[in-house]
């Protein structure tokens, strides 16, 4: 594995909340991304790389872990080659360096021509993108996903609009439990968006029902080309009005 | 009457498609929907449209728990039987 060179080609800080800074990843077709992304991945991922049989997917896996990769090797302040990645009970990656599970969280999602990474030096994080595209399956998920009180917010709301709204709850509720940590093993629908971001909010807090110790920021950080998301735990250190 | 296999790849095959393909399935069902790139969103789709199919019960938590194709009918078939 060589070290290629550090330069964002196709990464680029998009928002940053505190300690959290979220990289928006370009995931278009380009030869030259591509072939330069393989230089970052490791003996393994280029063997699940293989594994797609499907281009796109395995483009945007090798672009997105690149990205990753050169993002973590800048906030631990270490070469590419010492960073490999574990996973959890319920398969959330974490980084090692050399072995050790480094102190740093992240998480990634991607969904067409756009990947987003959040990454923060502590708390536990869950983002989640969705292009603004029609999906196929919109109504019956809408009926098995939103709560009763989310569903009365699609009443009046049909073509363009409906879909939006469907992907900005989509991935409000996907953020949380990536945040969580078990994904949509978590049924979304045995909990509810913060009101406030039902009626078009762009940041709350938020406590899972079964959890209620833990608060979440959570914010829409979703634009006219994607819906997306991003929950953060509320650490000591991002909770407001702390002490000084 | 068709296997619970045939019918998984039939509602697969007509439910689920990667950039606008629609997935090469093995014969023995040895593959990951995640892993071929099927998105999240889908998936949950797709378990709607298993439990409308066969009549079962299929969960969120037990659908993300099955690897590959082969488990769902297995989960299935041990449901049915």
């Amino acid at each position: 594995m060589t070290e290629p060179r550090t330069g964002g080609s196709w990464w680029r800080p998009y928002r940053t909340f505190g300690d959290t800074t979220i990289f928006h990843v370009d995931l278009r077709p380009h030869a030259d991304h591509e072939a330069e992304s393989l230089a970052w991945l490791d003996a393994a991922e280029r063997r699940r790389l293989r594994r797609f049989r499907i281009h796109g997917p395995g483009r945007r896996f090798s672009l997105c872990r690149a990205a990753l990769r050169a993002v973590l090797a800048s906030r631990l302040a270490c070469r590419n080659e010492r960073i490999t990645f574990g996973a959890d009970d319920h398969g959330k990656p974490f980084a090692m360096v050399d072995g050790v599970p480094a102190a740093i969280s992240f998480n990634i999602s991607h969904s067409g021509d756009h990947g987003l990474i959040a990454v923060a030096p502590l708390g536990r994080l869950g983002i989640d993108v969705e292009e603004r595209q029609p999906r196929r399956h919109m109504d019956r998920l809408i009926e098995t996903v939103f709560t009763e009180t989310e569903q009365a917010a699609f009443t009046t709301a049909e073509g363009r609009d409906r879909t939006d709204l469907f992907l900005d709850f989509w991935t409000l509720k996907e953020a949380l439990v990536k945040a969580l940590g078990t994904g949509l093993s978590t049924d979304p629908a045995t909990f509810e968006i913060p009101p406030v971001m039902q009626s078009g909010r762009k940041q709350s807090t938020f406590r899972f029902p079964d959890l209620p110790t833990v608060t979440w920021h959570l914010d829409n950080i979703g634009n006219e080309a994607y819906a997306a998301a991003v929950a953060r735990e509320m650490t000591p250190e991002s909770a407001p009005n702390r002490d000084p | 009457m068709a296997s619970t296999a045939e019918q998984l790849t039939n509602l697969v095959n007509e439910n689920i498609e990667v950039d606008g393909q629609t997935l090469t399935i093995p014969e023995d069902l040895n593959i990951s929907l995640l892993g071929s790139g099927v998105s999240s969103m889908d998936i949950v789709a797709l378990a709607n449209l298993i439990m409308e199919e066969f009549g079962v019960e299929f969960a969120l938590d037990d659908c993300f728990a099955l690897e590959t194709l082969r488990d769902v009918v297995a989960f299935i078939d041990s449901k049915t039987a």
